[in-house]
């Protein structure tokens, strides 16, 4: 691109959202500029071999640098703090968050990321279909939405099965991958569904396997997935779809340009143009960057901020929806013991659902793992016994344990919402406050759905150890800031993304939808910036 | 860099706060090196997040990443009389947690 060019898109952040909506621009024909922080894996990446996590552990002498990090950084800590649950290769997604997105709150507890490719360089790959009531309920539109799925999944390749589950999952999606392999572990609890699977549906509960957005056969550059059991450590076949992957091979477009280091702080609108302002994070200094239209994927909170700042009042406040979530270790008592082969996906294996009346309309969402990668170290603390004899019991429980997160659906409230205030210490002088507290109500309907999760578990042979409730904001499913409203009413979003009160800004993240289903929401978010961005270019 | 030197330097590293009431206690586990079970034991019931279990929680994650150890924190294969060690370690265990306890309460 010809730099002296006004680019008719700017598209701010490169996670799942932008790097989708920036390629159907660019498929579009239009000229894109994304600014991004883009921060890097500088330190690890090289480090890891080219080997499965047995051979590893065996042979490497190095491996402490990655398994718990230069700074120790891997190790476990009370403390609640951004990307406490990532391993050292993955912390760089939320390197320099706690400095440029600072929140204030005892109620919620966020995960942002300035990383290149986002969260989505740390997300799990677990792809939902919303059914059409969902969809509705969101603010989006169902037929719309069930094509750009379609483009999506065709983009970043998609492996599922049709199976009981595949109606959450990838319902309606074709060219599906074959499923990855199971590990014995997930293996035995399948089978054991399988055998029960009649009165489980009677329960209104359904088990399968969950479509990830992984490769199970060669594709281009990207190699089918090598069962290395070294998922939360490195993409070296690219297997496993990463946001950074389209920016990359965007980069070869010479219509594009990426622009890092470049922390997007507010927009203006001037005539037929949109002046964005950035801080370079590395010298602070500030720039203006300029085009015809904005397209803001910064993640719902980011773009909250930016949104705020380019056309808040101080006292604007502005809802916020988050999946409640806990996890709950499970033991299966019959794996105890078993050998586990060196094979395996660290990701979800299994997806179990909760539909209570069957119309895929409030459901809740169990994704079930198996514990190997992540070490001892991770779960010894979490045993109420010392770790000499913990260390002894756990290496036989290990083939039996599984880690099942419990997503839950959510819809707005009023003691959920978010402001900016000043704040001296961060470089912009502002910080997010945030206040997000569930009624009784809520909080006693979550613990009766879980009660039916741990129930289902159990007829099939696998027991709740215990239920861990990591605080609100650690599902990382924000969204609901901006809601979609047809009337244009300050702070909301019209149907085709497009910031009420402006021109040509759209906003292209998960800050329109009104409802959060508790499936995975990351391919919705993608299928959306998708049409926002096709939408975006009909209008240029 | 040996497992001994890299607990150095992740002590270094993590600069942990030490409260008062694990001072006494690490003051303790010092001068009686047999107490260190019980006192880990105890902890892990009444504080799991003292200082002290952080420190053996270090030494724990960095022993587990030395390969010549690797076997001892990878899942291992049930031999014909596992049923009977493993419950005779967690009878063990749960007899340490019960001291340990009082231990840790009485220091």
């Amino acid at each position: 691109m010809d730099l002296r060019e006004v680019p008719e898109f700017i598209v701010v952040g490169s996670g799942n959202t932008g790097a989708m909506a920036a390629q159907t621009l660019i498929d579009g024909g239009a000229s894109v500029t994304m600014l991004d922080v883009g921060r890097v894996d500088t330190k690890y990446a090289a480090l890891i071999p080219d080997a499965d996590f047995t051979t590893i552990r065996a042979t490497d002498p190095d491996q402490h640098r990655y398994l718990i990090g230069d700074d120790f950084e891997g190790i476990p800590s009370h403390r609640l703090a951004q990307g406490a649950q990532l391993t050292p290769p993955r912390r760089f997604v939320v390197e320099l968050v706690d400095e440029y997105l600072p929140i204030d709150s005892d109620t919620f507890h966020a995960q942002e990321s300035l990383g290149y490719g986002g969260l989505g360089a740390a997300w799990g790959a677990g792809c939902c279909v919303y059914s059409r009531s969902e969809l509705l309920d969101a603010g989006l539109d169902p037929e719309r939405m069930a094509s750009a799925y379609e483009t999506v999944a065709s983009r970043i390749g998609i492996s599922g099965e049709t199976d009981d589950v595949s109606r959450y999952t990838a319902a309606g999606l074709g060219g599906l991958l074959p499923p990855v392999e199971l590990d014995e572990t997930a293996s035995h609890l399948y089978q054991s569904y399988r055998r029960r699977r009649g009165g489980l549906a009677r329960r209104g509960i359904y088990m399968g396997r969950p479509a990830l957005a992984l490769l199970t056969e060669d594709r281009g550059e990207r190699r089918a997935f090598a069962y290395r059991d070294m998922d939360y450590y490195s993409d070296h076949d690219r297997s496993v779809y990463r946001p950074w992957m389209t920016v990359d091979h965007l980069k070869a477009h010479p219509r594009f340009r990426y622009v890092d280091r470049a922390f997007a702080t507010r927009f203006e609108e001037e005539g037929d143009r949109i002046r964005v302002e950035t801080m370079d994070v590395e010298t602070g200094d500030r720039l203006t960057h300029v085009a015809r239209r904005l397209v803001l994927a910064s993640g719902t909170l980011g773009t909250a901020r930016i949104v705020l700042r380019s056309q808040g009042t101080a006292a604007q406040t502005l809802p916020l929806l988050c999946n409640p979530y806990s996890y709950v270790p499970c033991l299966q008592p019959s794996m105890v013991g078993r050998a586990m082969s060196p094979r395996k996906l660290g990701l979800a294996q299994l997806a179990m659902f909760h539909d209570p009346d069957g119309t895929n309309s409030d459901v809740v969402m169990a994704s079930i793992y198996t514990y190997r990668s992540l070490m001892l170290f991770r779960i010894l603390p979490q045993a109420p016994i010392d770790y000499v004899d913990g260390r002894i019991l756990m290496r036989y429980l290990l083939p039996g344990i599984t880690i099942v997160g419990i997503h839950h659906p959510e819809r707005p409230g009023p003691g959920r919402f978010m402001r900016l205030e000043p704040h001296a210490g961060s470089p912009t002088g502002d910080r997010l406050h945030v206040e997000y507290v569930l009624t009784p109500q809520e909080l006693r309907r979550i613990a009766d759905r879980e009660r039916v999760i741990t129930g289902a578990l159990r007829v099939l042979g696998s027991w709740a150890i215990k239920r861990i409730q990591p605080g609100i904001g650690a599902s990382i499913h924000y969204a609901g800031t901006l809601p979609f409203a047809a009337d244009g009413r300050p702070f909301s979003l019209r149907g085709d993304g497009r910031l009420a009160g402006t021109r040509a800004v759209t906003v292209a993240d998960g800050s329109g939808f009104r409802y959060l289903p508790a499936k995975g929401l990351t391919l919705s978010l993608m299928a959306n910036a998708h049409n926002v961005a096709a939408e975006a270019l009909r209008r240029a | 860099m040996a497992s001994l030197d890299l607990y150095v330097a992740a002590m270094d590293a993590l600069a942990l706060d030490i409260p008062e009431e694990d001072r006494a206690l690490l003051a303790f586990v010092s001068r009686h090196t047999w107490s260190m079970g019980l006192v880990d034991a105890g902890l892990a019931l009444r504080r799991p997040s003292s200082v002290i279990r952080t420190k053996l929680l270090v030494m724990s994650a960095i022993l587990e990443t030395n390969p010549e150890l690797s076997d001892a924190f990878l899942p291992v294969r049930r031999h014909v009389l596992y049923a009977v060690y493993a419950a005779f370690v967690a009878v063990r265990a749960a007899c340490k947690a019960a001291v340990g306890a009082v231990l840790v309460a009485w220091i």
